[in-house]
């Protein structure tokens, strides 16, 4: 009787490589499209040495280190957002929207301001996040209930302190001395280089989050249940804010403040089914980083004359899925 | 008799100033069914959590299987002491059936996969509840009665010695009250596990439980086999409201009296 009523298993394996095909789709848009568009020819002749012809140049100089860029940085704030979902059971929880990746860059930009040397600037960023999310953890779970309104109002404010701050220092400060001003607020990939170690540390976190898979699932459960099915909850948690804050640092250093992604991929990967961590940390790791390279390759050729920051497309997308997954959850919640 | 489960050593439990319990011993025995008993705020729950491991007791000492509790690794205690909290949500949503399998992660070698084996044991967790049809169901559509019974096959998956249940029949139906604690109390007496739970049912454990714990609004406790414990006196003291022991035709039944 069992078997006949047995429910045909879903297929996320499938959903995982129909996710890496379309993610190589969108790295390939990101390489092709810009001022100067790049055609089959030009990438057979790169790939056959050639790095004299114009297109190459563009390849191997502007257009890989910004798609690998786009690509890493969507990758980080992805898996960001599911870490930080499952640290604070809640899938509102986001680097940008909680003022994560605002303390980030309000101590990067500090200690430029200071004449730090750049060696430290990862560190400092990596504190800020840490500070942030271990701020917005205890002052949303404080004393009395654990609600996603509290936790949003404590996130909202924050940023927006962060906000002010950014602001405040971008006014005070030589002009010189720091990158545009939408750079930290929005986030942008024109001034990052792309850098393969921030990809080697990626992989590294997404190994480690494989190996905790199944404890994240447990802890999506709630402290108390996952305790008593095997996990050692306050370590797990440590951790979580750990990576969490070092992702949300990395993708700060790379872009500055480029919000939604962490929110929107996850969100999308669990409609697709992808509940189980196993297979949602490495879907959003690389439909995080196939979107910003898709995003960006938009905001780079929707206007001629100007490249927008890729931030602002993913604001413009964002915002209304935040929107409508804030009505369904005070839905649930009532 | 064997040796017991889980042993309390003058166990003192506290909430802020308020002394819950205090001189508590007990033993717990594979076999037997318990029933904690109490109003509201006296420290079921509390109780519950500290037999569990979850909480350490302000002074004292439990054991599971003559050692410690804190000593043990979560991962080795959640192989044989399950946990139903009283309350149980799912925030990120998803599917019944990968809820349950959850239930086998503490029987799941590092980067293993759930195997056959494991999804037969959440369908058979799944029938026991009367949820089978509805494991491709997604929680979010569940409702408060079949979330709770969806917990609970959770932790029958889990398949420990020890099951704490706090509040098991919180929002179950007549019929699916008496089917769950029917089978608890099969899997007590015929598998010889040990079942310990917070009930607000009083006519509910003196059914199914054949030992109790009764906590008193003062922080004194009664413990031992339900039959003596369970009489007109130590209830109406229990509950600080008048209650009267009726025989019918289907055993003994509590009921409050009509005007204290």
């Amino acid at each position: 009787m069992v078997d006949a009523l047995t429910p045909p298993r879903r297929r996320p394996a499938r959903t995982l490589l129909v996710l890496i095909v379309i993610a190589l789709l969108c790295l390939g848009t990101g390489l092709s499209l810009g001022t100067y568009p790049i055609g089959l020819s030009d990438y057979m002749a790169y790939l056959h040495g050639d790095n004299i012809r114009p297109a190459s140049r563009i390849l191997q100089e502007l257009r890989l280190p910004r798609v690998l860029s786009g690509f890493t940085t969507g990758g980080l704030l992805a898996l960001a957002g599911v870490l930080m979902q499952v640290l604070l059971r809640n899938p509102l929880a986001e680097p940008y929207v909680l003022g994560i990746s605002g303390g980030a860059s309000v101590l990067v930009l500090v200690l430029m301001l200071l004449g730090v040397s750049a060696v430290y600037l990862p560190l400092g960023a990596m504190s800020g996040a840490v500070v942030s999310i271990v701020l917005v953890t205890l002052l949303a779970r404080g004393a009395g209930s654990w609600t996603p309104t509290r936790l949003l109002l404590t996130g909202v404010i924050l940023a927006s302190g962060w906000g002010a701050i950014i602001t405040l220092i971008l006014s005070i400060a030589p002009e010189h001395h720091l990158r545009g001003m939408l750079y930290w607020l929005m986030g942008d990939l024109q001034y990052s280089t792309g850098s393969w170690t921030v990809g080697l540390i990626l992989a590294g976190v997404l190994l480690w989050c494989g190996w905790h898979a199944r404890g994240l699932n447990l802890l999506a459960l709630g402290s108390l249940q996952a305790a008593t099915l095997g996990v050692a909850v306050d370590r797990l948690q440590w951790q979580l804010i750990g990576m969490a804050s070092l992702l949300t640092a990395l993708a700060v250093m790379q872009a500055g403040n480029i919000g939604f992604i962490g929110l929107i991929i996850p969100h999308s990967l669990r409609l697709l089914g992808l509940q189980d961590h196993r297979y949602l940390l490495p879907a959003a790791v690389i439909s995080g980083g196939g979107f910003l390279v898709l995003a960006d390759a938009v905001a780079r050729s929707l206007f001629t004359t100007v490249s927008l920051p890729v931030g602002v497309i993913t604001a413009l997308v964002g915002v209304p899925i935040f929107l409508v997954l804030l009505q369904r959850n005070s839905a649930h919640t009532a | 008799m064997s040796a017991p489960l889980l042993t309390l050593h003058a166990v003192e439990l506290r909430v802020a100033t308020k002394v819950l319990c205090s001189n508590l011993d007990l033993q717990l025995h594979g076999g037997e069914c318990w029933a904690i008993l109490g109003s509201n705020g006296a420290g079921k729950t509390t109780l519950l959590h500290s037999l569990a491991g979850v909480r350490l007791a302000d002074s004292g000492q439990i054991d599971f299987k003559q050692q410690p509790l804190h000593r043990w690794s979560r991962k080795t205690l959640s192989q044989d002491l399950a946990l139903l909290p009283q309350t149980m949500d799912f925030p990120l949503g998803g599917r019944v059936m990968d809820y349950v399998l959850l239930g086998r992660y503490p029987h799941l070698a590092a980067f293993t996969w759930e195997t056959e084996t494991d999804i037969h044991i959440a369908q058979q967790a799944l029938a026991w509840v009367d949820l089978l049809q509805s494991a491709e169901r997604v929680v979010n559509s569940l409702s408060g009665g079949e979330r709770q019974r969806l917990a609970i096959a959770l932790i029958l998956a889990q398949q420990t010695r020890i099951l704490l249940l706090d509040e098991p029949v919180n929002h179950l139906d007549i019929r699916h009250q008496h089917q769950i604690l029917h089978h608890l109390r099969a899997s007590a007496r015929q598998q010889n596990k040990l079942v310990v739970m917070a009930l607000h049912d009083v006519n509910l454990a003196y059914r199914y439980c054949d030992h109790a714990v009764l906590m008193f609004q003062d922080g004194t406790t009664l413990q031992g086999e339900i039959q003596s414990l369970l009489n007109a006196a130590n209830l109406s003291r229990l509950y600080g409201y008048p209650v009267e022991l009726l025989d019918t035709t289907a055993g003994g039944v509590i009921v409050p009296r009509c005007s204290p």
